[in-house]
């Protein structure tokens, strides 16, 4: 139990924060700054379906985005420079010099915490929205990934060539252990077309010192993921040409388990 | 001292959180009162169809659900009940009908940490790929103080182009709004339809917070659903032929 005139001041401050909010005052919310892992999915006006995931890194006015996207089922990397502004909540990332025409906007509603984004191309028109985390963390390892994460995926994969190109929706929801030492072990279920089915299996990972990480098939990069939260979501992109999947893992425990990647 | 034993109770205590893997049995009744979830249908031609729910998982496993869809062209409001299982490895089956005896089937993974669930539905007749999140409400019931301030909101999904219903094309809208006693003053919203870019007037639209913790928005343009004790609302668009789903966060 809180001594008394504790809970009349807490009382108080809860007052004030109600009667900040309900005048839509944005006051409290700073900037951001420092490193963001952003996740962001829609389409290209043709209508191919986008997907994309990526850190940014803040500092004071401008930033650097590193963003890895797949275009319809084209995985493209680019690196955006740019200025950031903030009104009334209201976040602006936008790109300079080369990258002009690329614009970040987002909604800020609670400090150190998700952030609303959708990003605006005019050189090649998008529309597409997401989320912006913070990261939290200064630097990462292997040994940052370790425990058990429940992971959901939903996306398209390319079918066809030419003018025959469909669109096969896929989804898949799943746990994942890691071991802390690059070994993962995967069980989901998946959903695609009219089929469900399970599958299960192990992947090698690395993290690197950005907190980015990749989880290898076959000693081949398939997976690109950002962790943020400290640790306790991951977005990630399916890297394979054709497959435009966008997934989000979520942090269940962080308990060590030894397990064997061959 | 004190700060030695303070610092060996929270190692203590952050250890067994992160090692014990008892955190992440579930029991049977892990899942109890009402949750929210959206789902959006993936086609080959895209998004097809949005969903919005209210479950209320009762004592017994039985499950009676509230939902609001937007297919083909037409939503509506119906009811459903039915049953659900959780295993001791956090794996949720769920299976309802509604009173046209219509299935709908579920197959889920509960995060025991925050009570989240991954949901994908199974029923294997529908070629559509639905999948969603469902979050906690939080709450046994809602009254209009759980729906009040200033929330940012985002929303996205494919609309008919100039009131088409036969031409669909990617929207996203971005904005915040101040929910008041039966209206959201909504100053702002940045509206991106198939690459075009807008900036809407401000606006006021009819808000209801129902007792179910459902909201109706703009008489019927919009459902949604309080989540997470009122810090997080779903929401998804009614128009014909708009499958667009959206989340508000409270500003805070």
């Amino acid at each position: 139990m809180l001594p008394h005139p504790f809970k009349v001041i807490l009382f108080a401050l809860s007052l004030l924060v109600g009667a900040d909010a309900k005048a839509g005052s944005c006051l409290h919310i700073q900037a951001p700054e420092g490193p963001y892992g952003i996740q962001l999915q829609g389409s290209l006006v043709d209508g191919k379906p986008y997907a994309a995931v990526g850190s940014a890194s803040i500092h004071q006015s401008t930033f650097t985005l590193q963003l890895t996207a797949s275009e319809g089922g084209s995985i493209i990397k680019r690196t955006i420079l740019g200025t950031v502004s903030v009104v009334d909540c209201e976040l602006n990332l936008a790109g300079t010099g080369v990258d002009l025409g690329f614009v970040l906007k987002g909604q800020i509603t609670e400090r150190g915490k998700e952030i609303f984004v959708t990003a605006i191309q005019s050189a090649q028109p998008i529309v597409a929205s997401g989320t912006m985390r913070p990261r939290l963390l200064r630097r990462c390892s292997n040994n940052t990934l370790k425990g058990t994460f429940t992971y959901i995926s939903q996306g398209f994969d390319r079918v066809g060539t030419g003018t025959n190109v469909q669109w096969a929706p896929i989804g898949k929801i799943g746990d994942e252990k890691f071991d802390g030492k690059g070994c993962s072990v995967y069980k989901e279920s998946i959903k695609q077309g009219t089929s469900f089915s399970e599958a299960e299996g192990p992947l090698k990972y690395r993290v690197l010192e950005d907190c980015t990480f990749e989880l290898l098939d076959q000693g081949m990069p398939a997976f690109l993921g950002v962790i943020v939260d400290n640790g306790q979501v991951m977005p990630y992109l399916k890297l394979v040409d054709g497959a435009v999947h966008l997934g989000e893992y979520t942090r269940i425990n962080s308990s060590s388990t030894p397990l064997n990647c061959p | 001292m004190k700060t030695n034993t303070r610092l060996s109770l929270l190692l203590m205590a952050l250890s067994l959180g992160a090692s014990n893997p008892v955190l992440a049995k579930c029991s049977p009744g892990e899942l109890r009162g009402l949750f929210g979830l959206t789902t959006q249908a993936l086609g080959s031609a895209g998004i097809e169809g949005t969903t919005l729910s209210l479950f209320d998982f009762k004592n017994n496993n039985s499950v009676e659900e509230i939902y609001y869809v937007n297919t083909g062209g037409a939503s509506w409001k119906s009811t459903a009940t039915g049953n659900f299982s959780v295993s001791a490895d956090c794996h949720l089956t769920l299976e309802v009908k509604d009173s046209g005896g219509t299935l709908y089937a579920l197959k889920g993974r509960i995060n025991p940490m925050n009570k989240l669930v991954n949901v994908l539905q199974t029923q294997p007749n529908n070629a559509d790929v639905s999948l969603g999140v469902m979050r906690p409400v939080g709450l046994k019931r809602c009254n209009r103080n759980r729906f009040m301030g200033r929330y940012g909101f985002l929303s996205q999904g494919r609309v008919p182009l100039k009131n088409n219903p036969l031409t669909l094309v990617p929207e996203s809208r971005l904005g915040w709004f101040i929910a008041e006693d039966a209206q959201l003053e909504q100053p702002i919203e940045w509206v991106n339809t198939n690459g075009v870019i807008t900036k809407t007037p401000p606006t006021q639209i009819p808000s209801e917070t129902l007792e179910s913790c459902l909201i109706d928005l703009g008489q019927g343009g919009f459902a949604g659903v309080i989540v997470e004790r009122g810090h997080r609302a779903l929401y998804m668009d009614l128009a014909e032929g708009s499958y667009r789903l959206g989340t508000m966060l409270k500003v805070r």
